[in-house]
């Protein structure tokens, strides 16, 4: 158990045992081999690697990225090296450390989300899979089967039909009501879902009257989207029963608490590990000091706190939430009347 | 191999071979290029900071990945600069643990880092990348710079210059490529290692007195001369210039050839593979990273009309 100063920062995501709630978010951490000389990989909760498809990708021409106010656009456009070379080359090395590892899936077509899927099902080391749903810079695959709820139905049942790993669905945030893709691939067997993927979004180059990325529009992330994706993951909390990853601009362990309170059981940390590779396991013990410094013990004390529509106690069969020496006064008082108020 | 080159890697695998460190660097000298020394509204800047680890690990044509603060900007935007921005090494000094890095003032990051005083923190990430390996055959070393291009070769100038004292190497030659008179700043540093042996030939737009009138890309082909196929040709400047020299040095039969190439990034270590640049026509993958596998190529790593038409 995960304990840090009387902290038990351990949560179960789908069945998927984590040190604590923090992981990365898939395509800012490659592999992991990229950041396992400046982050201690064995401290994560979970290692979410790269959208991972069924043969190699080229992803898109450059340039890919763009710097914006308080974020970044992205049009990579899924550039990997396939399924099998992840299961060959980088694997057997990731598992070493002991952390979970999630593998983001992507394809072209219904088959090739299965397909990949299949080959991951049974691989020692692999923990979940996140269907990626939701990636703005393809053409196939990604967005076009994320804002369409019957197709993100599709893809889940096709990807539970051929694995029993713990399948986890990365949203979209460019439709009208999240809540709707959501819902279906809770239908179609999801055992969580994580959201948001980001936002679409575009620069011009004013010099050259162009879009500055090669591709015209890019995927938006970074603390710029914060708030459009905390309030997203508030909605979706109380929409569905399954657990919920939160993701979007995180920095901070305030932010991190900022999504649990709303309602997730796990966060990803992306777009600032970019920037400063120290921020997940900052993140990690910023929110171990939240916890420390406010009176919770164990995270889901935390999840869906500032939401009422979600109802924490019930949802993972713990009490009401139990404070310890140093509580503040009138805290549990207030929780008590979220919790049961409903 | 005949050895000139010492314990040097095989090409294409990274010189830097220690971890690269994220530390936080104190700026001990800022220096506006212009005669005047005034740095607002400065336009290229070189900035000395204490980073030991960096002086110490840094190879010649590796780069540092630069958090560059807003704080001091005037008027600056809100919420930017957001990414890092890399910048090669332009010169380090092991012994004072020092690092030098020079950059013209173009956008948001640069202006940060233009409105730095002696004293202030920097967080630096690096170093990073693969740099200029040393020549593997025992010729003539020669190095083509385009303005800003000329920052990684200051470091690689030295370290052959040395060899070339060593007698290792039986020449090492500059090509130098600016646009005008404003531009001769960038040379002062190089002015020490003419002294010491290296051959130093400006090229300039305008015909600057004292140099010679045009590109730079047209002294190389006279430079490389019947002897090409012991020469070791280096290069850093625009995609263009690249190009140029990438066919020249393929015509004249060059016995190798490193050209280092920039890039958007985000990362810096190839995570987010946001930096590719094009690999040759028919290769998988298509795009190579200029953060992970460069910034310095060789001659046949990428389709340089192809980075140059990009570019």
């Amino acid at each position: 158990m995960a304990r840090e100063g009387g902290i038990d920062l351990s949560v179960d995501l789908a069945g998927i045992r984590m040190k604590n709630p923090v992981m990365t978010a898939s395509g800012t951490f490659g592999y992991g081999r990229e950041y396992a000389e400046l982050v201690d990989l064995t401290a994560l909760g979970a290692i979410v690697v790269k959208g991972t498809s069924l043969e190699p990708w080229d992803g898109n021409p450059p340039p890919r990225t763009v710097e914006t106010a308080s974020g970044m656009l992205n049009s990579v456009g899924l550039e990997n090296p396939g399924v099998e070379h992840f299961l060959r080359a980088d694997l057997p090395w990731l598992r070493s450390f002991g952390t979970p590892v999630i593998v983001n899936v992507v394809g072209r077509t219904v088959e090739e989300y299965a397909e990949v899927a299949r080959r991951l099902d049974g691989a020692p080391g692999v923990s979940g899979l996140e269907a990626n749903v939701s990636c703005p810079n393809v053409k196939e695959g990604g967005l076009a089967f994320g804002a369409d709820p019957r197709a993100v139905e599709a893809v889940v049942r096709a990807m539970k039909r051929v694995t029993s790993l713990p399948i986890i669905v990365k949203l979209t945030p460019n439709v009208t009501d999240v809540t709707l893709t959501a819902r279906a691939a809770e239908a179609a067997g999801a055992d969580a879902v994580s959201l948001v993927n980001t936002l679409v979004g575009m620069a011009i180059d004013v010099e050259g009257c162009r879009p500055v990325l090669a591709r015209g529009v890019g995927g938006l992330s970074g603390p710029a989207i914060k708030p459009v994706a905390l309030a997203m993951v508030y909605r979706v909390a109380s929409a569905v029963t399954v657990p919920v990853v939160g993701m979007g601009g995180i920095w901070t362990g305030t932010d991190a608490v900022e999504f649990l309170m709303a309602g997730a059981m796990a966060v990803a940390v992306g777009t600032a590990t970019l920037v400063d590779p120290k921020r997940p396991l900052a993140v990690v013990a910023e929110v171990a000091e939240f916890m420390a410094a406010h009176g919770y013990s164990r995270v889901p004390e935390l999840v869906g706190r500032a939401n009422p529509g979600f109802a924490a106690s019930e949802r993972w069969g713990i009490g009401p939430p139990t404070f310890g020496q140093g509580e503040t006064p009138g805290r549990p008082t207030a929780v008590k009347r979220r919790t049961t108020g409903r | 191999m005949s050895g000139c080159g010492g314990e040097r890697a095989s090409p294409g695998t990274p010189l830097g071979q220690r971890p690269p460190l994220l530390t936080r660097a104190i700026v001990l000298d800022h220096r506006s290029l212009e005669p005047d020394g005034v740095r607002a509204g400065a336009r290229d800047c070189r900035l000395v900071l204490e980073a030991p680890g960096v002086a110490r690990e840094g190879r010649p044509g590796q780069f540092v990945h630069v958090a560059c603060p807003p704080g001091r900007v005037p008027d600056g935007l809100p919420g930017r600069p957001f990414l890092r921005r890399p910048f090669s090494l332009h010169d380090t000094d092991p012994r004072r643990g020092t690092v030098t890095l020079l950059f013209r003032v173009k956008g948001t990051g640069t202006a940060a880092l233009a409105a730095l005083e002696p004293g202030d923190g920097l967080e630096l990430l690096g170093p990073l990348g693969r740099g200029f390996p040393p020549p593997q055959e025992c010729g003539r070393a020669v190095l083509v710079g385009g303005g800003l291009g000329l920052a990684p070769l200051l470091l690689l100038a030295k370290e052959l210059v040395g060899r070339l004292r060593r007698g290792e190497l039986s020449g090492v030659e500059l090509l130098a490529g600016l646009t005008g008179r404003d531009d001769l700043g960038l040379l002062e540093p190089f002015l020490e290692q003419a002294s010491a042996g290296l051959g130093l030939t400006v090229a300039t737009e305008d015909g600057t007195p004292g140099t010679v009138r045009g590109l730079v890309t047209d002294l190389l082909p006279a430079v490389l001369g019947t002897s090409a196929g012991s020469v070791a040709v280096y290069a850093c400047g625009p995609a263009p210039m690249l190009a140029a020299v990438a066919r020249m040095a393929r015509r004249a039969g060059v016995a190798e050839a490193w050209l280092s190439v920039e890039a958007r990034m985000a990362c810096g270590v190839g995570a987010c593979r946001g930096c590719a640049v094009p690999a040759p026509t028919g290769s998988r993958p298509a795009w190579r990273l200029v953060c992970r596998e460069g910034p310095v190529f060789p001659l046949d790593a990428l389709d340089w009309e192809a980075l140059a038409k990009d570019g």
